[in-house]
């Protein structure tokens, strides 16, 4: 009897039931581990191929010979990052104190002020980085021209074409403004006795923020740091732009040169781009580890009241009220400025003004269709990536699904990978391979590269929240007879979605701008809006890539503020 | 507690009011809170008990009225005056105890002596002084994590302690306790408080505990103070229907003026049982013929079996038990009345009792109380 039992629990061991579900989640895993490892694996490939363009190419290590040999690699692994840590140090300040000062006190209109930061982060790279270089030009910037004429100052007063103009630019689009929008969400979720009861103990207000707030939000902060280094790591415009003529050079900007060398050097980007793996995967490995100590702090009761300012409320909202008009009203005056101007800043014309710019888009054909284009593309791929991130997430987080661990693993894999040499990936891979041939050329391909592209920041952001929510919540559902599906409906996504609705929006701001991971994936046919205002640019014609430029903004910042709308409608976001 | 009521208030609210919008949350609230003594605010979720005792320390500003703490105005908007929480010096146990997980027991206690310039090797020693005061010996090096919810509870206490403020807050600070774990951490708090004769303001929903653990009560309703006073006091002579009926179990029967002898009452029953009422009469008029309510607590009324007794003496009426529940020390029994009114009764263990059984019950008149007929209060918590 008793041997049977111990043979009948053996067997057991030996041999785990196959459900659907195990099943179901081994698909998911083979299908992420494809798209995230096959364009990587190409990249790896592409890195031994010598002479690829020739008549006779070959297989060897030249590329690699020839990046350590440069001394310029050093030279632009230090900016690189020197340029992310200085970024990251300064708008974590400020992003922690304003996802603070906006979720938990009673700053005036602070839902206007969050607003705010939504557009900031919408705000396309670009643009706004045209827009400061005509603001602080050292020959035609309004305020080195202003500063001449109204002070006498002889000398160059701001000089955007630098290191700090570089720190700036990114300052004032999307750095300060991503840590907001990542950190109000996680902010709000936390019980408002924790910050009272230091408070009681006689910490001025400020203090309980240095004392209490950030060590608790901690697992978050360092989440939000981990993303925007690896963000800052890749960036890429900016830099380009900005960098270029003073000969600062960065590891995006290294690889760029490379593939746009004649010939070009596909080979060189890619051993360029597995090197930055190298530097890059001590960050991930740090974040992995932190990830897992990260605490639950959401029970299901928690108060949310909000902490009085005081006098500091009216002086806190003026800064920050100036801190938004820099980030989105000036760029915005800039752009549509330069976009009804002849010449970008040349106000010694005789008729500096005209409506050319404008008339001339609405002719041509390709824009109305690059319109299209980039919805098509961003909306499939927020509907998409909503959907496959937040799974992915409750895989890893809340299942004993065998290989979550590695699914982790995979997902922030695309982090490591810059955008433009993703695509790179993407495009060997789709162009490449008989099968997928069909589809090359299409949306699809566009859709699938910004899912994939996006793969670390929307699985991690989901992944936190989830870990944040305690796990009486789903067994409560269990309890009380529904399925894994129905809690994950009813219970899971209802409370992660202010969450999601982040990510969703974070996609498709993604889809209408994205630059570097699609350049080398739209096709004549199929090129968005953000492609065309590149091309634009890449021949020297600001005027009407403003034009372009204006359109990206106002599609995103209307598209955010309905998202907003429609979230809050449906109960998420403020908590009040 | 005489040689309390003779020493200052240390916490004064003057007619005090918190808006929420168009929502009187608060509304013309005053009491005093006197050196050494428990007083509990007591009543239903959403009657502004909570947010009084949060005004107390400044984490809700007051929209009217004024609120003093050791002869010093901390918030009256009238005069422009507000003292930050930070400030005042109180301490404060929350609901949700608010033990901060990233800091060690120790670091949490710790924490008001930073804003105290208390040296660190003194503030050690008070530390671990106050975590045997509160039973927590040996546990310094935890985590805020690692504790057990009455742990945590005694950490939240500490800390609240430390700095030895003249004034503690007790937000439902037992309310995710279990049972029998909320019964010792009660009569702890109080031995703790005789034994440091720190003023409490507690905040609480559950009448038992506030009963147990008061110097004095205030019942709050909507807002407002309904009565202020003991324990026993309230208990014995409610002054108002939402008193009653929050504080224990109250026996009502519809009831008619008949006459009155002095300060005596007689009422007549359902039946035409007629009734003499010498407990307080709060009715507003005491017409012959008006409609009223007698009400008697459960326990005062005197069950005997119906056959140890013939004579029908005053104040008593026939019933049978229809459900005994035997409750270990005592039973209790729901009794059929006359009329087919049901209620539910202590029985005196003097007896034995079956279901079924003819009983006769005997209400003292100075046990019994009058009341208006349209004096009914939904029951609370």
């Amino acid at each position: 009897m008793s041997d049977a039992v111990l043979q009948r629990a053996s067997w057991s061991m030996i041999k785990p039931p196959v459900s659907v579900q195990s099943l179901f989640y081994t698909i998911v895993l083979a299908i992420i581990a494809f798209l995230v490892i096959y364009p990587a694996f190409m990249l790896v490939m592409t890195s031994f191929q010598v002479n690829a363009f020739t008549l006779n190419p070959s297989t060897g290590l030249d590329n690699w010979r020839d990046i350590f040999s440069r001394p310029r690699l050093l030279n632009a692994i230090y900016n690189t990052m020197s340029l992310a840590v200085v970024r990251q140090l300064l708008s974590l300040i400020f992003g922690v104190l304003l996802a603070w000062l906006i979720a938990r006190t009673n700053l005036p209109y602070a839902g206007s002020l969050e607003v705010g930061f939504w557009i900031a982060l919408f705000m396309p790279a670009l643009p706004v980085t045209l827009a400061w270089v005509l603001l602080a030009d050292e020959s035609i910037g309004l305020l080195n021209v202003g500063a001449r004429h109204l002070f006498g100052i002889d000398y160059d007063l701001f000089k955007i074409y630098s290191w700090w103009g570089i720190i700036w630019v990114h300052l004032m689009t999307s750095t300060i403004a991503i840590k907001v929008f990542l950190l109000v969400p996680a902010f709000r979720g936390m019980d408002a006795a924790l910050e009272e009861a230091a408070r009681t103990c006689g910490a001025p207000i400020f203090k309980t923020l240095l004392h209490i707030v950030v060590p608790i939000m901690a697992p978050t902060i360092i989440v939000v740091i981990m993303l925007g280094l690896i963000r800052s790591m890749q960036a890429f415009e900016i830099e380009l732009i900005l960098g270029g003529p003073v000969r600062i050079e960065v590891y995006s900007t290294a690889i760029y040169k490379a593939i746009n060398a004649t010939p070009p050097g596909h080979g060189i980007a890619a051993a360029l781009s597995v090197t930055f793996l190298a530097v890059i995967a001590p960050l991930v490995a740090l974040q992995q580890w932190y990830g897992a100590s990260a605490h639950s702090s959401i029970s299901g009761k928690f108060s949310n009241r909000s902490m009085d300012l005081g006098r500091w409320r009216w002086p806190l909202f003026a800064f920050i009220a100036t801190m938004l008009f820099f980030m989105t009203v000036l760029p915005f005056i800039l752009l549509l400025m330069s976009s009804f101007m002849k010449k970008f800043g040349m106000f010694d014309l005789p008729e500096p003004w005209t409506t050319r710019n404008w008339v001339e888009a609405m002719t041509r054909g390709d824009i109305p269709r690059a319109f299209w284009n980039s919805m098509r593309l961003a909306l499939s791929a927020a509907i998409i990536g909503m959907t496959v991130y937040s799974l992915l997430a409750y895989i890893v987080v809340k299942t004993k699904f065998w290989g979550r661990r590695f699914l982790d693993f995979l997902t922030w894999l695309p982090a490591i990978i810059p955008g433009l040499v993703l695509g790179l990936g993407f495009l060997q891979m789709f162009a490449g391979t008989p099968v997928f041939r069909p589809i090359y050329g299409t949306i699809a391909v566009l859709v699938i590269a910004v899912v994939v592209g996006s793969l670390a920041l929307g699985t991690q952001i989901i992944k936190t929240s989830l870990m944040r929510l305690g796990a009486e919540l789903e067994e409560a559902s269990a309890a009380a007879g529904a399925s894994r599906l129905y809690t994950f409906r009813r219970i899971v996504l209802p409370l992660i979605a202010p969450s999601v609705a982040v990510i969703g929006l974070e996609i498709f701001a993604t889809g209408v701008s994205v630059v570097g991971l699609v350049a080398l994936l739209g096709t004549g046919a199929t090129q968005p809006l953000s492609i065309v205002q590149l091309i634009y640019l890449d021949s020297g014609l600001f005027e009407p890539a403003s034009v372009i430029g204006i359109l990206i903004m106002v599609i995103t910042v209307v598209a955010a503020l309905l998202a907003r709308h429609i979230g809050l409608r449906a109960g998420l976001g403020r908590a009040e | 507690m005489s040689q309390n009521e003779a020493q200052d208030a240390i916490l004064t609210f003057e007619n005090v009011s918190r808006m929420y919008g168009p929502v009187r949350a608060v509304d013309g609230v005053s009491f005093e809170l006197k050196r050494g003594e428990i007083l509990t605010l007591l009543g239903p979720s959403g009657c502004g008990k909570t947010t009084t005792l949060r005004m107390s320390i400044g984490l809700e500003r007051l929209s009217g009225g004024r609120v003093s703490y050791e002869g010093k105005l901390v918030d009256s908007p009238a005069d422009r005056i507000f003292v930050e929480p930070e400030k005042r010096g109180m301490g404060m146990v929350f609901q949700s105890y608010a033990i901060w997980p990233h800091m060690s027991v120790m670091e949490n206690v710790a924490y008001p002596l930073r804003y105290r310039r208390v040296p660190k090797a003194e503030a050690n020693k008070r530390v671990l002084e106050t975590l045997e005061l509160v039973g927590l010996k040996g546990y310094e090096n935890r985590r805020g994590t690692q504790l057990s919810g009455g742990q945590m509870q005694r950490v939240a206490v500490a800390r609240g302690l430390i700095a030895n403020p003249s004034v503690l807050l007790m937000d439902e600070p037992f309310s995710n306790l279990d049972a029998r774990l909320r019964e010792n951490m009660r009569a702890e708090l109080k031995r703790l408080q005789r034994r440091i004769g720190i003023s409490i303001l507690f905040v609480t929903h559950d009448q038992s505990e506030a009963l147990a653990l008061s110097d004095r009560i205030a019942v709050m309703k909507d807002g407002r103070v309904e009565q202020i006073g003991p324990p026993a006091e309230l208990y014995a002579e409610p002054g108002t229907p939402a008193v009653r009926d929050f504080l224990g179990r109250s026996i009502l029967m519809p009831a008619r003026i008949v006459g009155s002898t002095g300060s005596n009452v007689d009422v007549s029953v359902a039946d035409g049982q007629v009734f003499s009422v010498a407990g307080p009469i709060r009715t507003t008029s005491r017409a012959i013929d008006e409609k009223c309510l007698v009400s008697v607590r459960p326990e005062s009324i005197i069950v005997e079996p119906a056959e140890t007794t013939n004579v029908a003496g005053a104040n008593s009426l026939n019933a049978t038990i229809r459900t005994l529940l035997f409750m270990g020390e005592t039973s209790e029994a729901d009794i059929e009345l006359p009329g087919g009114h049901m209620a539910l009764v202590r029985l005196s263990p003097s007896y034995e009792w079956r279901e079924g059984q003819a009983v006769r019950l005997t209400l003292p008149a100075n046990k019994l109380q009058l009341w208006d007929r349209s004096a009914t209060d939904a029951h609370g918590e």
